[in-house]
């Protein structure tokens, strides 16, 4: 949802896979923790 | 010689970056050393109490911070068999601070990953967590450091991770 909302968008899978990939690579290129990771999408409207 | 175990070590602090078993490879190969013995606590007593060791040599930096408490404890119990401690002085310039700053900035891999959260889940009473959705959110949990001897704010230490 934070990733949604972070580029302005509606948590309603406006946001794609690889997008959130893209999301995930930039966080890993400044962290060296663990992730726990939400799958969830968000709902359909 | 007494090893603590990663519970025994994250009850008081972070993590250690070398396993239980790589330590215990470390100690082990030392010249002098027969045996290791694992501490599964902070509390050194039950160790003290099964071994009644006539000599307990321990580096002096113990005498401040968390430890010092613990120390007391060692010095009480050992004197019920007229048992003595030994404070060497402790190896100036040795911090793990720096050691994991050294670390950090070789960055890490997806198992390393993984495996540092296997390790924290198995250690830690207590895994804490904090939310990331961008680059610069994840540096703050990089970096973010709490001092709960403060008295009411956090205080937050905020670098570069690399």
């Amino acid at each position: 949802m934070t990733d949604s909302t972070n580029k302005g968008k509606p948590d309603i899978e406006a946001v794609d896979t690889s997008d959130r990939a893209n999301t995930i690579s930039s966080i890993f290129e400044v962290t060296t923790k663990p992730m726990i990771y939400d799958g969830d999408t968000g709902g359909k409207p | 010689m007494g090893l603590l175990t990663d519970k025994a070590i994250a009850s008081y602090k972070r993590l250690p970056y070398l396993t239980y078993d790589e330590r215990e490879a470390v100690v082990s190969g030392l010249k002098g050393v027969h045996n290791v013995i694992p501490q599964e606590t902070l509390d050194y007593r039950p160790n003290l109490e099964a071994l009644k060791p006539g000599i307990v040599v321990h580096g002096d930096d113990w005498k401040s911070g968390v430890q010092s408490k613990v120390r007391d404890q060692v010095i009480e119990t050992l004197a019920q068999w007229g048992g003595k401690l030994v404070d060497v002085p402790y190896t100036a310039g040795i911090s793990s601070t720096k050691l994991n700053k050294a670390v950090k900035s070789q960055g890490t891999t997806a198992d390393r990953r993984r495996a540092q959260f296997k390790r924290l889940v198995h250690s830690k009473e207590i895994v804490r967590v904090i939310e990331t959705h961008s680059g610069i959110s994840s540096l703050i949990a990089e970096n973010l450091e709490v001092d709960v001897t403060a008295r009411s704010v956090l205080s937050m230490r905020f670098g570069p991770a690399r």
